[in-house]
């Protein structure tokens, strides 16, 4: 995993959060996490078709920083990061429930601006 | 247990389903998640360690010859007192907390849909003790997980949450909609309900949200309930507001 990396980051500050990255929502999938055992790749590739669905293959058309959609369980809350400058690139985190939903998403939009300063 | 039973669970161990690993963990069947926990117990006889993991719940305990010899962690406040205590053979009020933390570790993994066990050597302070909580007193039948939760009504579910949006709708399989809510909003949430299967909706108490889903960079958000669909339309603002929201449905 590279050092400094917001997802990274996003990874070590809160436990039980999951996180990969997909590249190319419809053909490749790539493990920036695969480091970590505990993403196997269906669970990878379950949560990159659901990238899918719900944010879909195009970038933003209005051109801003990033989609998120969430899927929240009552035990779970899993959030899907797109940049529209890396639109092939969707980051999946999945937060336990010792994570608040909110603390879940303001994460992620922290973690989105971090990344749209690299 | 005789030859031909012994022949016969040997047959079964050969013919039996490879271990599943995920990373360093072994994976457990989450179809009925206590029955998981509790065969692994009743399968492990020299002392071990074992490790419970559902997402970011974890049960571990201290196993050998196939009785439970004690808590070693566990995120159950109810069963954190045990932590570290030597469980007896005598039913005790220790047992129904063990079970219930089996239970609620099961609950969590049956919902999450994953669940594995890392083993490792008993702790060092644990070595020589006899374990004395059978798996067999475990199994107990009302030691079984909850209930699921019950389905939520779609008006309830329009109740809470019409507060927070610009307009919701409530959609039976026939594409029914009880609606409130201005009428451009409406317009793009039945658009939306045009592209949902309503005959095969998901699972109950599963909140969806899409940030700039709709026109003027409203998000779209979904919760299904005793067959309806209901969508609504909110400011990407108030985001924060309808995930505490379900927080609070969802966990009470």
């Amino acid at each position: 995993m590279m050092e400094n990396d917001p997802v990274s980051d996003l990874l070590e500050d809160i436990p039980g959060c999951r996180a990969a990255t997909h590249a190319n929502l419809t053909t490749r999938v790539t493990y920036r996490a695969a480091s970590r055992s505990d993403i196997d790749q269906h669970t990878c590739e379950s949560a990159c078709a659901r990238a899918a669905e719900l944010l879909g293959d195009a970038p933003r058309p209005d051109g801003s920083q990033s989609d998120l959609a969430a899927v929240l369980t009552p035990d779970t809350t899993d959030l899907y990061l797109r940049r529209a400058e890396e639109p092939d690139e969707v980051i999946i985190c999945t937060f336990g429930r010792s994570t608040s939903p909110n603390e879940a998403l303001q994460k992620m939009y922290a973690t989105s601006e971090k990344l749209s300063e690299h | 247990m005789n030859i031909d039973q012994s022949s016969a669970k040997f047959a079964a161990l050969l013919v039996g389903e490879a271990p599943r690993f995920d990373g360093a963990h072994r994976v457990l069947d989450t179809s009925d998640a206590y029955s998981s926990v509790i065969d692994e117990i009743d399968q492990t006889v020299v002392g071990t360690s074992l490790r419970f993991s559902s997402g970011d719940s974890s049960l571990a305990l201290a196993v050998q010859a196939r009785r439970v010899i004690a808590v070693s962690d566990t995120d159950d406040p109810a069963a954190r007192p045990l932590v570290g205590q030597v469980l007896t053979a005598d039913p005790q009020p220790e047992h129904a907390l063990v079970r219930a933390a089996i239970a609620r570790l099961a609950e969590h993994a049956q919902t999450a849909g994953r669940l594995s066990v890392d083993t490792g050597p008993l702790e060092p302070d644990l070595m020589g003790k006899t374990g004395q909580l059978p798996a067999d007193a475990l199994a107990q039948p009302d030691a079984r997980p909850a209930a699921p939760r019950p389905v939520l009504a779609a008006a309830e579910i329009v109740t809470a949450f019409a507060p927070l949006a610009h307009a919701i709708a409530a959609y039976d399989h026939s594409g029914t909609a009880d609606a409130k809510g201005d009428a451009d909003s409406l317009a793009e949430l039945d658009r939306l309900a045009g592209d949902i299967d309503l005959n095969h909706l998901p699972e109950p108490l599963i909140l969806t949200v899409v940030e700039s889903a709709l026109a003027d960079g409203m998000a779209a958000a979904s919760m299904t309930g005793d067959g309806y669909v209901v969508l609504f339309a909110v400011e990407a603002e108030r985001l924060f507001d309808v995930m505490e929201r379900y927080s609070e449905i969802a966990r009470t």
